[in-house]
Protein backbone atom coordinates (compact mmCIF):
# COMPACT_ATOMS: atom_id res chain seq x y z
CA UNK A 1 0.00 0.00 0.00
CA UNK A 2 1.26 3.47 -0.74
CA UNK A 3 1.62 5.99 2.08
CA UNK A 4 -1.23 7.97 0.56
CA UNK A 5 -3.76 5.36 1.65
CA UNK A 6 -2.78 5.71 5.30
CA UNK A 7 -3.32 9.47 5.07
CA UNK A 8 -7.01 8.78 4.59
CA UNK A 9 -7.22 7.86 8.28
CA UNK A 10 -7.54 11.62 9.01
CA UNK A 11 -10.51 12.42 6.80
CA UNK A 12 -12.00 9.03 7.67
CA UNK A 13 -12.01 9.80 11.39
CA UNK A 14 -13.76 13.09 10.55
CA UNK A 15 -16.36 11.36 8.33
CA UNK A 16 -15.02 13.54 5.54
CA UNK A 17 -14.53 10.87 2.88
CA UNK A 18 -17.00 10.63 0.01
CA UNK A 19 -18.82 7.27 -0.02
CA UNK A 20 -16.62 5.55 -2.62
CA UNK A 21 -13.38 6.51 -0.91
CA UNK A 22 -14.82 5.54 2.43
CA UNK A 23 -15.51 2.03 1.15
CA UNK A 24 -12.03 1.92 -0.36
CA UNK A 25 -10.38 2.95 2.89
CA UNK A 26 -12.45 0.52 4.95
CA UNK A 27 -11.13 -2.35 2.84
CA UNK A 28 -7.61 -1.14 3.56
CA UNK A 29 -8.43 -0.62 7.23
CA UNK A 30 -9.58 -4.20 7.66
CA UNK A 31 -6.03 -5.36 6.95
CA UNK A 32 -3.88 -2.50 8.29
CA UNK A 33 -3.19 -2.65 12.00
CA UNK A 34 -1.42 0.75 12.25
CA UNK A 35 -4.39 2.45 10.57
CA UNK A 36 -6.80 0.69 12.93
CA UNK A 37 -4.92 2.05 15.92
CA UNK A 38 -4.68 5.50 14.42
CA UNK A 39 -8.39 5.60 13.57
CA UNK A 40 -9.24 4.62 17.15
CA UNK A 41 -7.11 7.46 18.51
CA UNK A 42 -8.25 10.05 15.99
CA UNK A 43 -11.89 9.19 16.57
CA UNK A 44 -11.39 9.57 20.30
CA UNK A 45 -9.80 12.96 19.53
CA UNK A 46 -12.69 14.01 17.29
CA UNK A 47 -15.15 12.93 20.00
CA UNK A 48 -13.52 15.49 22.32
CA UNK A 49 -14.12 18.20 19.71
CA UNK A 50 -17.79 17.20 19.68
CA UNK A 51 -18.05 16.99 23.43
CA UNK A 52 -16.66 20.50 23.75
CA UNK A 53 -19.74 22.06 22.14
CA UNK A 54 -22.31 20.21 24.26
CA UNK A 55 -25.75 21.79 24.41
CA UNK A 56 -28.75 20.71 26.47
CA UNK A 57 -31.46 19.18 24.28
CA UNK A 58 -35.13 20.09 24.81
CA UNK A 59 -36.25 18.63 28.13
CA UNK A 60 -39.04 16.47 26.70
CA UNK A 61 -36.60 14.57 24.49
CA UNK A 62 -35.57 12.43 27.44
CA UNK A 63 -39.00 10.89 27.98
CA UNK A 64 -39.45 10.30 24.28
CA UNK A 65 -36.10 8.55 23.90
CA UNK A 66 -36.60 6.38 26.97
CA UNK A 67 -40.12 5.45 25.89
CA UNK A 68 -38.94 4.62 22.38
CA UNK A 69 -36.16 2.45 23.79
CA UNK A 70 -38.71 0.65 25.91
CA UNK A 71 -40.52 -0.41 22.73
CA UNK A 72 -37.39 -1.26 20.75
CA UNK A 73 -35.89 -4.70 20.71
CA UNK A 74 -32.14 -4.87 21.10
CA UNK A 75 -29.83 -6.70 18.75
CA UNK A 76 -28.55 -10.02 19.88
CA UNK A 77 -24.82 -10.05 20.71
CA UNK A 78 -22.83 -10.50 17.54
CA UNK A 79 -21.14 -13.61 16.29
CA UNK A 80 -17.37 -13.73 16.71
CA UNK A 81 -15.84 -11.59 14.05
CA UNK A 82 -12.11 -12.05 14.30
CA UNK A 83 -12.00 -15.44 12.59
CA UNK A 84 -11.90 -15.74 8.84
CA UNK A 85 -15.15 -17.59 8.48
CA UNK A 86 -17.75 -14.97 9.35
CA UNK A 87 -16.10 -12.60 6.88
CA UNK A 88 -16.49 -15.06 4.07
CA UNK A 89 -19.98 -15.87 5.22
CA UNK A 90 -20.86 -12.20 5.28
CA UNK A 91 -19.53 -11.76 1.78
CA UNK A 92 -21.46 -14.76 0.56
CA UNK A 93 -24.65 -13.62 2.22
CA UNK A 94 -24.13 -10.15 0.89
CA UNK A 95 -23.90 -11.57 -2.60
CA UNK A 96 -26.98 -13.69 -2.04
CA UNK A 97 -28.91 -10.72 -0.74
CA UNK A 98 -27.87 -8.62 -3.71
CA UNK A 99 -28.94 -11.33 -6.14
CA UNK A 100 -32.25 -11.74 -4.36
CA UNK A 101 -32.87 -8.01 -4.57
CA UNK A 102 -32.15 -8.11 -8.28
CA UNK A 103 -34.41 -11.13 -8.70
CA UNK A 104 -37.25 -9.57 -6.76
CA UNK A 105 -36.85 -6.19 -8.43
CA UNK A 106 -36.84 -7.88 -11.79
CA UNK A 107 -40.26 -9.19 -10.89
CA UNK A 108 -41.43 -5.67 -10.34
CA UNK A 109 -41.64 -6.07 -6.61
CA UNK A 110 -40.30 -3.67 -4.09
CA UNK A 111 -37.66 -5.71 -2.33
CA UNK A 112 -36.78 -5.31 1.30
CA UNK A 113 -33.58 -3.34 1.79
CA UNK A 114 -31.67 -6.55 2.09
CA UNK A 115 -28.27 -5.17 1.37
CA UNK A 116 -28.54 -2.98 4.45
CA UNK A 117 -29.43 -5.95 6.54
CA UNK A 118 -26.51 -8.18 5.75
CA UNK A 119 -25.36 -7.94 9.32
CA UNK A 120 -28.59 -9.49 10.52
CA UNK A 121 -28.26 -12.20 7.92
CA UNK A 122 -25.17 -13.64 9.56
CA UNK A 123 -27.42 -15.47 12.00
CA UNK A 124 -29.55 -16.87 9.21
CA UNK A 125 -27.38 -19.33 7.40
CA UNK A 126 -30.26 -21.76 7.09
CA UNK A 127 -32.40 -19.20 5.38
CA UNK A 128 -29.65 -18.31 2.97
CA UNK A 129 -29.45 -21.93 1.85
CA UNK A 130 -33.15 -21.80 1.07
CA UNK A 131 -32.60 -18.55 -0.81
CA UNK A 132 -29.87 -20.16 -2.84
CA UNK A 133 -32.12 -23.13 -3.64
CA UNK A 134 -34.86 -20.78 -4.83
CA UNK A 135 -32.44 -18.81 -6.96
CA UNK A 136 -30.84 -21.90 -8.45
CA UNK A 137 -34.25 -23.02 -9.58
CA UNK A 138 -34.15 -20.23 -12.16
CA UNK A 139 -37.87 -19.65 -12.53
CA UNK A 140 -38.70 -17.56 -9.52
CA UNK A 141 -41.84 -15.61 -8.83
CA UNK A 142 -42.67 -13.21 -6.09
CA UNK A 143 -45.80 -12.13 -4.30
CA UNK A 144 -46.35 -9.40 -1.75
CA UNK A 145 -48.56 -10.74 1.02
CA UNK A 146 -51.51 -8.96 2.55
CA UNK A 147 -50.51 -8.18 6.13
CA UNK A 148 -51.97 -6.83 9.31
CA UNK A 149 -50.67 -3.56 10.68
CA UNK A 150 -47.32 -2.20 9.57
CA UNK A 151 -45.80 -5.61 8.82
CA UNK A 152 -44.42 -6.25 5.36
CA UNK A 153 -44.02 -9.69 3.88
CA UNK A 154 -43.19 -11.08 0.52
CA UNK A 155 -42.67 -14.61 -0.74
CA UNK A 156 -40.16 -15.48 -3.45
CA UNK A 157 -40.62 -18.99 -4.80
CA UNK A 158 -39.85 -21.53 -7.44
CA UNK A 159 -41.82 -24.79 -7.82
CA UNK A 160 -39.37 -26.54 -5.50
CA UNK A 161 -38.68 -24.03 -2.80
CA UNK A 162 -39.97 -20.79 -1.25
CA UNK A 163 -38.56 -18.01 0.92
CA UNK A 164 -40.38 -15.50 3.07
CA UNK A 165 -38.86 -12.03 3.41
CA UNK A 166 -40.56 -10.01 6.13
CA UNK A 167 -39.97 -6.81 8.05
CA UNK A 168 -41.65 -4.69 10.72
CA UNK A 169 -43.05 -7.80 12.35
CA UNK A 170 -44.44 -7.13 15.83
CA UNK A 171 -42.49 -8.66 18.67
CA UNK A 172 -44.13 -11.75 20.12
CA UNK A 173 -44.79 -12.34 23.81
CA UNK A 174 -43.14 -15.24 25.64
CA UNK A 175 -41.97 -18.03 23.41
CA UNK A 176 -44.69 -17.51 20.82
CA UNK A 177 -43.63 -17.97 17.22
CA UNK A 178 -44.70 -17.05 13.76
CA UNK A 179 -45.74 -20.13 11.81
CA UNK A 180 -45.94 -20.46 8.04
CA UNK A 181 -48.51 -22.53 6.17
CA UNK A 182 -48.72 -23.77 2.61
CA UNK A 183 -52.37 -24.14 1.70
CA UNK A 184 -53.59 -26.69 -0.82
CA UNK A 185 -57.31 -26.57 -1.42
CA UNK A 186 -58.47 -25.72 2.06
CA UNK A 187 -55.83 -27.73 3.89
CA UNK A 188 -52.98 -25.80 5.53
CA UNK A 189 -49.74 -27.77 5.85
CA UNK A 190 -47.16 -26.54 8.41
CA UNK A 191 -44.21 -24.88 6.63
CA UNK A 192 -42.01 -23.92 9.56
CA UNK A 193 -41.82 -21.55 12.51
CA UNK A 194 -39.52 -18.63 13.27
CA UNK A 195 -38.93 -15.65 15.52
CA UNK A 196 -37.93 -12.42 13.80
CA UNK A 197 -34.72 -10.55 14.55
CA UNK A 198 -35.38 -6.84 15.03
CA UNK A 199 -38.74 -7.34 13.35
CA UNK A 200 -37.15 -8.85 10.28
CA UNK A 201 -36.88 -12.38 8.94
CA UNK A 202 -35.75 -14.30 5.90
CA UNK A 203 -37.02 -17.83 6.22
CA UNK A 204 -37.02 -20.82 3.91
CA UNK A 205 -40.40 -22.52 3.87
CA UNK A 206 -40.49 -26.22 4.61
CA UNK A 207 -42.17 -28.27 1.92
CA UNK A 208 -42.54 -27.73 -1.80
CA UNK A 209 -44.68 -24.86 -3.01
CA UNK A 210 -45.71 -26.76 -6.16
CA UNK A 211 -49.45 -27.34 -6.04
CA UNK A 212 -50.06 -24.91 -3.18
CA UNK A 213 -52.67 -22.23 -3.75
CA UNK A 214 -51.72 -19.86 -0.98
CA UNK A 215 -49.33 -19.11 1.82
CA UNK A 216 -50.32 -17.84 5.25
CA UNK A 217 -48.63 -16.85 8.49
CA UNK A 218 -50.12 -17.10 11.96
CA UNK A 219 -49.01 -16.52 15.54
CA UNK A 220 -48.74 -19.81 17.41
CA UNK A 221 -47.68 -20.98 20.86
CA UNK A 222 -44.04 -22.00 21.47
CA UNK A 223 -42.97 -24.76 19.09
CA UNK A 224 -45.79 -24.16 16.65
CA UNK A 225 -49.05 -26.04 16.02
CA UNK A 226 -50.11 -28.94 13.77
CA UNK A 227 -52.95 -26.76 12.44
CA UNK A 228 -53.42 -22.96 12.64
CA UNK A 229 -54.87 -21.73 15.93
CA UNK A 230 -53.76 -18.10 16.11
CA UNK A 231 -54.40 -14.86 14.26
CA UNK A 232 -53.50 -14.74 10.58
CA UNK A 233 -50.96 -11.93 10.24
CA UNK A 234 -50.09 -12.37 6.55
CA UNK A 235 -51.54 -14.24 3.58
CA UNK A 236 -51.44 -14.30 -0.17
CA UNK A 237 -51.97 -16.48 -3.24
CA UNK A 238 -49.09 -18.54 -4.63
CA UNK A 239 -50.50 -19.44 -8.01
CA UNK A 240 -47.79 -21.87 -9.09
CA UNK B 1 -7.13 1.32 24.98
CA UNK B 2 -9.88 3.72 25.75
CA UNK B 3 -8.10 7.00 25.36
CA UNK B 4 -7.96 10.27 27.19
CA UNK B 5 -11.68 10.99 27.18
CA UNK B 6 -12.00 8.94 30.33
CA UNK B 7 -9.56 10.95 32.36
CA UNK B 8 -10.89 13.12 35.19
CA UNK B 9 -12.56 16.22 33.91
CA UNK B 10 -13.28 18.82 36.52
CA UNK B 11 -14.81 21.09 33.92
CA UNK B 12 -17.72 18.77 33.20
CA UNK B 13 -19.92 18.33 36.27
CA UNK B 14 -21.79 15.34 34.85
CA UNK B 15 -18.73 13.44 33.86
CA UNK B 16 -17.64 10.62 36.07
CA UNK B 17 -14.21 10.49 37.60
CA UNK B 18 -12.04 7.71 36.26
CA UNK B 19 -10.86 4.98 38.57
CA UNK B 20 -13.93 5.05 40.74
CA UNK B 21 -14.69 2.00 42.86
CA UNK B 22 -18.10 0.43 43.23
CA UNK B 23 -19.38 3.31 45.36
CA UNK B 24 -18.38 5.88 42.74
CA UNK B 25 -20.54 7.01 39.86
CA UNK B 26 -20.29 4.39 37.12
CA UNK B 27 -18.30 5.28 34.01
CA UNK B 28 -19.90 5.59 30.58
CA UNK B 29 -18.30 2.27 29.68
CA UNK B 30 -19.91 0.60 32.69
CA UNK B 31 -23.25 2.18 31.90
CA UNK B 32 -23.05 0.99 28.31
CA UNK B 33 -22.36 -2.54 29.57
CA UNK B 34 -25.61 -2.25 31.54
CA UNK B 35 -27.42 -1.02 28.44
CA UNK B 36 -26.06 -4.04 26.57
CA UNK B 37 -27.73 -6.23 29.20
CA UNK B 38 -31.02 -4.45 28.49
CA UNK B 39 -31.15 -2.40 31.71
CA UNK B 40 -33.43 0.65 31.31
CA UNK B 41 -31.87 2.43 34.31
CA UNK B 42 -28.42 2.19 32.78
CA UNK B 43 -29.81 3.63 29.56
CA UNK B 44 -31.45 6.54 31.40
CA UNK B 45 -28.18 7.25 33.21
CA UNK B 46 -26.23 7.09 29.96
CA UNK B 47 -28.74 9.48 28.41
CA UNK B 48 -28.14 11.97 31.21
CA UNK B 49 -24.42 11.65 30.68
CA UNK B 50 -24.28 11.94 26.88
CA UNK B 51 -27.46 13.54 25.49
CA UNK B 52 -26.08 17.09 25.67
CA UNK B 53 -22.84 16.09 23.94
CA UNK B 54 -24.74 14.30 21.19
CA UNK B 55 -27.27 17.09 20.73
CA UNK B 56 -24.64 19.82 20.70
CA UNK B 57 -22.62 18.11 17.99
CA UNK B 58 -25.66 17.17 15.89
CA UNK B 59 -27.04 20.67 16.21
CA UNK B 60 -23.76 22.16 15.03
CA UNK B 61 -23.68 19.99 11.91
CA UNK B 62 -27.40 19.78 11.09
CA UNK B 63 -28.34 23.27 12.36
CA UNK B 64 -32.14 22.96 12.11
CA UNK B 65 -33.36 22.38 15.70
CA UNK B 66 -36.25 20.04 14.86
CA UNK B 67 -34.07 17.88 12.63
CA UNK B 68 -31.29 17.91 15.19
CA UNK B 69 -33.70 16.59 17.77
CA UNK B 70 -34.79 13.85 15.37
CA UNK B 71 -31.21 12.82 14.64
CA UNK B 72 -30.33 12.90 18.34
CA UNK B 73 -33.24 10.59 19.08
CA UNK B 74 -32.19 8.25 16.27
CA UNK B 75 -28.63 8.12 17.57
CA UNK B 76 -29.60 7.41 21.16
CA UNK B 77 -32.07 4.72 20.10
CA UNK B 78 -29.36 3.19 17.97
CA UNK B 79 -27.16 3.13 21.06
CA UNK B 80 -29.86 1.21 22.89
CA UNK B 81 -30.48 -1.14 19.99
CA UNK B 82 -26.90 -2.00 19.11
CA UNK B 83 -25.27 -1.83 22.55
CA UNK B 84 -25.14 -5.66 22.78
CA UNK B 85 -22.75 -5.61 19.82
CA UNK B 86 -20.52 -2.83 21.12
CA UNK B 87 -16.92 -3.98 21.01
CA UNK B 88 -14.96 -2.35 23.85
CA UNK B 89 -11.64 -3.36 22.29
CA UNK B 90 -12.30 -0.84 19.50
CA UNK B 91 -12.69 2.24 21.67
CA UNK B 92 -14.56 3.81 24.55
CA UNK B 93 -18.31 4.15 24.93
CA UNK B 94 -18.13 7.93 24.59
CA UNK B 95 -16.12 7.72 21.37
CA UNK B 96 -18.51 5.13 19.99
CA UNK B 97 -21.57 7.25 20.68
CA UNK B 98 -20.01 10.48 19.42
CA UNK B 99 -18.71 8.79 16.26
CA UNK B 100 -22.20 7.49 15.57
CA UNK B 101 -23.71 10.92 16.28
CA UNK B 102 -21.34 12.62 13.87
CA UNK B 103 -21.91 10.05 11.16
CA UNK B 104 -25.69 10.35 11.43
CA UNK B 105 -25.55 14.13 11.43
CA UNK B 106 -23.33 14.15 8.38
CA UNK B 107 -25.55 11.61 6.61
CA UNK B 108 -28.53 13.82 7.29
CA UNK B 109 -27.04 16.98 5.83
CA UNK B 110 -25.50 15.20 2.85
CA UNK B 111 -28.72 13.40 1.93
CA UNK B 112 -30.60 16.67 2.10
CA UNK B 113 -28.33 18.76 -0.02
CA UNK B 114 -28.85 18.22 -3.71
CA UNK B 115 -25.76 18.44 -5.86
CA UNK B 116 -27.04 21.74 -7.21
CA UNK B 117 -27.54 23.14 -3.77
CA UNK B 118 -24.05 22.11 -2.75
CA UNK B 119 -22.44 23.65 -5.81
CA UNK B 120 -24.40 26.83 -5.23
CA UNK B 121 -23.34 27.02 -1.64
CA UNK B 122 -19.73 26.32 -2.45
CA UNK B 123 -19.77 28.91 -5.21
CA UNK B 124 -21.74 31.59 -3.45
CA UNK B 125 -19.61 31.83 -0.37
CA UNK B 126 -15.92 32.23 -0.22
CA UNK B 127 -14.32 29.34 1.59
CA UNK B 128 -12.49 31.55 4.01
CA UNK B 129 -15.73 33.35 4.80
CA UNK B 130 -17.53 30.09 5.49
CA UNK B 131 -14.73 28.97 7.71
CA UNK B 132 -14.86 32.23 9.64
CA UNK B 133 -18.55 31.65 10.32
CA UNK B 134 -17.95 28.07 11.43
CA UNK B 135 -15.01 29.06 13.58
CA UNK B 136 -16.82 31.97 15.18
CA UNK B 137 -19.84 29.92 16.12
CA UNK B 138 -17.72 27.11 17.44
CA UNK B 139 -15.51 29.51 19.36
CA UNK B 140 -18.50 30.94 21.17
CA UNK B 141 -19.68 27.51 22.18
CA UNK B 142 -16.40 25.85 23.01
CA UNK B 143 -16.80 25.21 26.70
CA UNK B 144 -13.61 23.36 27.19
CA UNK B 145 -10.63 25.58 27.56
CA UNK B 146 -8.19 22.76 26.86
CA UNK B 147 -9.89 21.98 23.53
CA UNK B 148 -9.86 25.66 22.62
CA UNK B 149 -6.16 25.85 23.39
CA UNK B 150 -5.42 22.66 21.47
CA UNK B 151 -7.21 23.99 18.40
CA UNK B 152 -5.31 27.26 18.68
CA UNK B 153 -2.04 25.33 18.54
CA UNK B 154 -2.75 24.09 14.98
CA UNK B 155 -1.60 25.82 11.83
CA UNK B 156 -4.34 27.82 10.10
CA UNK B 157 -4.80 25.26 7.37
CA UNK B 158 -4.90 22.34 9.82
CA UNK B 159 -7.47 24.08 11.98
CA UNK B 160 -9.63 25.20 9.07
CA UNK B 161 -9.58 21.76 7.49
CA UNK B 162 -10.47 19.97 10.74
CA UNK B 163 -13.20 22.44 11.71
CA UNK B 164 -14.87 22.56 8.30
CA UNK B 165 -14.92 18.78 8.14
CA UNK B 166 -15.96 18.03 11.70
CA UNK B 167 -18.15 20.96 12.70
CA UNK B 168 -19.22 21.84 9.15
CA UNK B 169 -19.88 18.26 8.00
CA UNK B 170 -17.93 18.82 4.76
CA UNK B 171 -16.07 16.19 2.76
CA UNK B 172 -12.36 16.77 2.25
CA UNK B 173 -13.09 17.49 -1.42
CA UNK B 174 -15.47 20.27 -0.44
CA UNK B 175 -12.99 21.55 2.09
CA UNK B 176 -10.30 21.67 -0.59
CA UNK B 177 -12.61 23.67 -2.82
CA UNK B 178 -13.66 26.02 -0.04
CA UNK B 179 -10.09 26.69 1.02
CA UNK B 180 -8.74 26.64 -2.51
CA UNK B 181 -6.10 24.11 -1.48
CA UNK B 182 -4.89 20.93 -3.23
CA UNK B 183 -6.78 17.72 -2.33
CA UNK B 184 -3.69 15.88 -1.14
CA UNK B 185 -2.70 18.76 1.11
CA UNK B 186 -6.12 18.93 2.71
CA UNK B 187 -6.16 15.17 3.40
CA UNK B 188 -2.76 15.41 4.99
CA UNK B 189 -3.60 18.52 7.04
CA UNK B 190 -6.69 16.77 8.42
CA UNK B 191 -4.57 13.90 9.53
CA UNK B 192 -1.63 15.78 10.98
CA UNK B 193 -4.01 18.32 12.53
CA UNK B 194 -5.87 15.54 14.32
CA UNK B 195 -2.61 13.94 15.39
CA UNK B 196 -1.45 17.23 16.89
CA UNK B 197 -4.79 17.59 18.69
CA UNK B 198 -4.51 14.03 19.92
CA UNK B 199 -1.14 14.75 21.48
CA UNK B 200 -2.20 18.12 22.90
CA UNK B 201 -5.30 16.59 24.49
CA UNK B 202 -3.42 13.57 25.78
CA UNK B 203 -5.58 10.98 24.05
CA UNK B 204 -4.07 7.63 24.99
CA UNK B 205 -2.06 5.48 22.67
ZN1 LIG C 1 -2.92 1.79 6.72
Amino acid sequence: MSAEVHALAGPYALNALPEDERAFFERHLAACEPCQREVRELRATAALLGDAIAEEPPADLRDRVLAAAHGTRQQSPHLPRSTGRPGRLRTALSAVAAVLVVAATGLGVVAARLQDRVEELEAQVQASRAVVRVLQAGETRSERLTTRGAARAQVVWSPRSAVLVASRLPELPGGSVYQLWLIRGRRPAPAGTFRPEDGRAIVGLQGRPAGADAVAMTVEPPGGSPAPTGDVVAEGPLGT
Amino acid sequence: MTGGENRPRADHPLRSVAGGGPTETPSEDELLAGVARGEPDAFAALYDRLAASVYGLVRRVVRDPAQSEEVTQEVLLEVWRTAPRFDASRGSAVTWVMTMAHRRAVDRVRSEQSARDRTERAGAREGAAEHDVVAEEVEVRLEHEHVRRALASLTDLQREAVELAYYGGRTYREVAELLDAPLGTVKTRMRDGLIRLRDALGVGR
